[in-house]
C-alpha cells in the first residue's frame, strides 16, 4: 500500500490518535533503551565524555533517510505528502542555538525529559516545570514581544534537495560518510575524556 | 513466636499480637498501587460522563438535574463524548500495556490467585452471609491474599473489563454495522453495571467498614501490618513468612549500543512517516497540554489568541503529539520493565554542584529550551531528527545551531557537568 497511509486511505482522526500512541510507545522505548533516561549521559555529548546523543541522532537520520528514500523511489511512499517543518531558517538558527544552551543547563531535551521524569528523576521533573514556564512566557508575551520571531528567514524550498538541486540519495550518502568518518574520531575523544 | 502458627491458623497470644502489630509486610507492588488509583480516577470520570451520555429514555437511570450538572460542566455533549472516549482510550492503553508487559510478573500470578477457588473461599462466602444476614457470631476460615469476596469481585472485573474495552472501541470508532453497534451499547452498559455492583461493596468495605481500614491504607503505602495479614489473609502471610513467594531477582540489562539504538529510532521514524505522514515530536505535547489547561479557565481567550489559537485545533488534547507523548510515557515504562531496571527517585548531577543547584539549573534549562522550541517551532525530535531525515533546511540548521550553542555553553559553564 502506498503511504502515508493515514492521508492516502483517509483514515479517521481517532485512528491517527491510536497510531500516535503506538508510535510514541516505540519512540519512548527507543529513547529509554538508548540510555537517555540519564541527564549525565545526555550532557556527555557537550562535555565530550559520551557521544551517544550524536550517534543516535545521526544513526536515526541515516537509517530513516535510507528507508524513506528507498520506499519513495520504488513508489511505496509519496514524499510530497509528508508533513515537516517549513523553512524558517533564521528562526531555526536562533531557536537551535538557545536550545543548545538550555540543553547544557538542564541536561535534557523535551522528549528525553519526559522519559527521565517517569523513571523518577527529579532533575527531569524540574526541567519539565521549566519547559512549561518557558512555553508560557512565549505564549503570554507573544502578542506584544515575540510576534514573528518564529517566522524569520523564510525560504520557499522545503528540502535541501530542492534548494541545492541534489538527489536525496546523495545527501544520505554524504550524511553516511560523515557518520563513517566521525564515529571513530568521537569514540577516541570520549575514551579520552571519560577517564578524566 | 510459636512455630505452630506457621502451620495452622490459631488464635494468637497477646504477646504475639503485639509483636505482629509492629511488623510490616509488603502486600502490593508499587505498580499495583499506581494502577489501582489510576483506575479510581478513570472510573469516576467514565461513570460520570458515561451516565450523562445516556440520552435514551429507555436506559436513563440518573435524574435529569444530575445530567444537567454534567452538561453544564462540560459545556456541550460533544465534549462529554470526547472526554469519555479520551479517558477510555488512555485507560485501555494502560491496561493493555500492563497485560502485555506485566503478564509474567503481575497479571498471570494475579489471575491464578483470583480464579483459584478453594473450599476456604466458599466457606468464607457462607460465613460472611451468616454474619451479615443472620447476625451470627462467626469465625472466618484462613484466606489467600484475596479473600472469597474479593476473588468474586476480581473475577467479575477480570471478565468484564475486556468486554467494556472491546465494546467501547466498537461504539467510539464505529467499527461494526449500526445494528451491531446497538448491541455493543447494551453489552457495554450491562458489563459496567456488573462491575458497579461489585464496586459499591468494594468502596463500602474500603472506606466505611472498620475492620478493613488497614487494607485501605495498604493500597496507598503497599504495606500492611503482619497482624492484619495474619487475620485477614492467613495463607498469604504463611507463604510470605516461609519465603515461598520471593520474586526472582532479575539482572538489569545494559543500554543498547548507540548505533543499534539509532537504527531502531530511524525505523520508528520511518514508520511514523509511512503510516501517518508526520514525524516524531515532543515539544508539541507540552505546548498543547499547557493550552488545554489554560483553555479550561479561559477557552474563548485562548481560542482567539494569535499564537495559541493556532494550536487549538479540534481540541488541544485530541492531537497527534499529545497522544505520542502518552505513548512515549508508556514505552518508557515498558522499556524500563523489560530492561529489569527499577523505578527510583533520584537527582543526577555533575560532581561540582549541589542537588539544589542542579534543580535550579534544570528549571532554567527547561525555561530556555521551552522558549527556544517556540522560536524554532520544534525540538530535537521534530526538527533535528524528523527534519534531518528528510533533509529539511530548518532541521539541519537547528541541529548545527544546537550543537554550536551547546558546545559554547559547555565551554563557558565547565563546572555544570564535569
Amino acid at each position: 500500500m502506498i503511504g502515508p497511509l493515514y492521508k492516502i486511505l483517509g483514515w479517521s482522526h481517532g485512528t491517527l490518535m491510536l497510531l500516535a500512541l503506538i508510535i510514541g510507545f516505540f519512540f519512548g522505548y527507543a529513547l529509554y533503551r538508548s540510555g537517555f533516561y540519564s541527564s549525565k549521559k545526555l550532557a556527555g555529548v557537550f562535555y565530550l565524555y559520551d557521544f551517544a546523543v550524536y550517534k543516535v541522532i545521526f544513526g536515526g537520520i541515516v537509517s530513516a533517510g535510507l528507508l524513506i528514500w528507498l520506499s519513495s523511489t520504488i513508489g511505496l511512499l509519496k514524499f510530497d505528502m509528508l508533513t515537516f517543518h517549513p523553512s524558517y531558517l533564521l528562526s531555526s538558527l536562533i531557536g537551535g542555538f538557545l536550545f543548545g544552551i538550555g540543553f547544557v543547563f538542564g541536561g535534557f531535551c523535551p522528549g528525553t525529559s519526559l522519559v527521565s521524569a517517569v523513571t523518577g528523576s527529579f532533575d527531569a521533573m524540574a526541567f519539565i516545570l521549566g519547559i512549561y514556564v518557558g512555553i508560557g512566557i512565549w505564549d503570554i508575551g507573544y502578542s506584544w514581544l515575540f510576534k514573528g520571531l518564529n517566522h524569520l528567514g523564510k525560504i520557499k524550498e522545503k528540502t535541501l534537495m530542492e534548494l541545492w538541486n541534489i538527489p536525496y540519495i546523495v545527501l544520505i550518502i554524504i550524511a553516511f560518510v560523515i557518520v563513517v568518518v566521525t564515529f571513530p574520531i568521537v569514540m577516541k575523544v570520549e575514551k579520552k575524556f571519560k577517564d578524566e | 513466636m510459636r512455630n505452630e502458627i506457621l502451620e495452622q491458623y490459631l488464635p494468637l497470644t497477646p504477646e504475639e499480637k503485639e509483636e505482629l502489630k509492629n511488623k510490616k509486610i509488603k502486600k502490593h507492588h508499587v505498580a499495583t498501587v499506581f494502577l489501582h488509583w489510576f483506575n479510581l480516577f478513570v472510573w469516576i470520570t467514565e461513570l460520570i460522563t458515561g451516565a450523562a451520555l445516556i440520552v435514551s429514555i429507555n436506559y436513563r437511570f440518573i435524574p435529569k438535574f444530575l445530567t444537567d450538572i454534567v452538561d453544564g460542566v462540560y459545556g456541550t455533549r460533544a465534549n462529554i463524548i470526547k472526554t469519555h472516549i479520551f479517558v477510555g482510550v488512555i485507560w485501555a492503553f494502560v491496561l493493555i500495556l500492563y497485560a502485555l508487559f506485566g503478564w509474567r510478573r503481575y497479571l498471570k500470578p494475579t489471575l491464578k490467585q483470583i480464579f483459584f477457588i478453594t473450599k476456604d473461599d466458599i466457606d468464607w462466602l457462607k460465613t460472611k452471609f451468616e454474619e451479615v444476614a443472620l447476625n451470627k457470631k462467626v469465625h472466618y476460615p484462613p484466606q489467600d491474599s484475596y479473600n472469597g469476596g474479593q476473588k468474586l469481585f476480581a473475577q467479575v472485573v477480570a471478565i468484564m473489563v475486556p468486554v467494556i474495552i472491546v465494546t467501547g472501541f466498537i461504539m467510539a470508532f464505529h467499527l461494526l454495522p449500526p445494528a451491531l453497534i446497538r448491541w455493543a451499547i447494551i453489552i457495554h452498559f450491562g458489563a459496567v453495571g456488573l462491575v458497579v455492583m461489585g464496586l459499591s461493596v468494594h468502596i463500602y468495605m474500603a472506606l466505611l467498614y472498620p475492620p478493613e481500614q488497614e487494607g485501605f491504607f495498604g493500597m496507598i503505602t503497599g504495606y500492611i501490618s503482619e497482624y492484619f495479614a495474619y487475620h485477614h489473609h492467613y495463607k498469604f502471610w504463611r507463604k510470605k513468612k516461609k519465603g515461598l513467594d520471593a520474586p526472582p531477582e532479575l539482572e538489569p540489562k545494559k543500554d543498547w549500543g548507540p548505533i543499534f539504538a539509532g537504527i531502531f529510532l530511524g525505523v520508528v521514524l520511518f514508520f511514523s512517516y509511512y503510516l501517518t505522514g508526520f514525524g516524531l515530536g515532543a515539544s508539541g505535547f507540552f505546548q498543547r497540554t499547557l493550552i488545554a489547561v489554560l483553555g479550561a479557565f479561559a477557552p474563548e481567550a485562548v481560542k482567539a489568541h494569535p499564537y495559541m489559537g493556532h494550536y487549538w485545533g479540534v481540541y488541544p488534547l485530541w492531537n497527534f503529539l499529545v497522544f505520542m507523548g502518552f505513548g512515549l510515557v508508556g514505552g518508557t515504562l515498558a522499556a524500563m520493565f523489560f530492561a529489569h531496571h527499577k523505578f527510583r527517585f533520584r537527582i543526577e548531577r555533575g560532581k561540582n554542584i549541589t542537588d539544589i543547584q542542579r534543580l535550579v539549573l534544570s528549571v532554567i534549562g527547561g525555561i530556555i529550551v521551552g522558549f527556544a522550541t517556540r522560536i524554532a517551532g520544534g525540538c530535537t525530535s521534530s526538527q533535528a531528527l524528523s527534519g534531518g531525515a528528510v533533509f529539511s533546511p530548518s532541521g539541519w540548521i537547528f541541529m548545527l545551531a544546537l550543537f554550536a550553542g551547546g558546545y559554547l555553553a559547555a565551554f563557558i559553564f565547565r563546572r555544570f557537568w564535569k
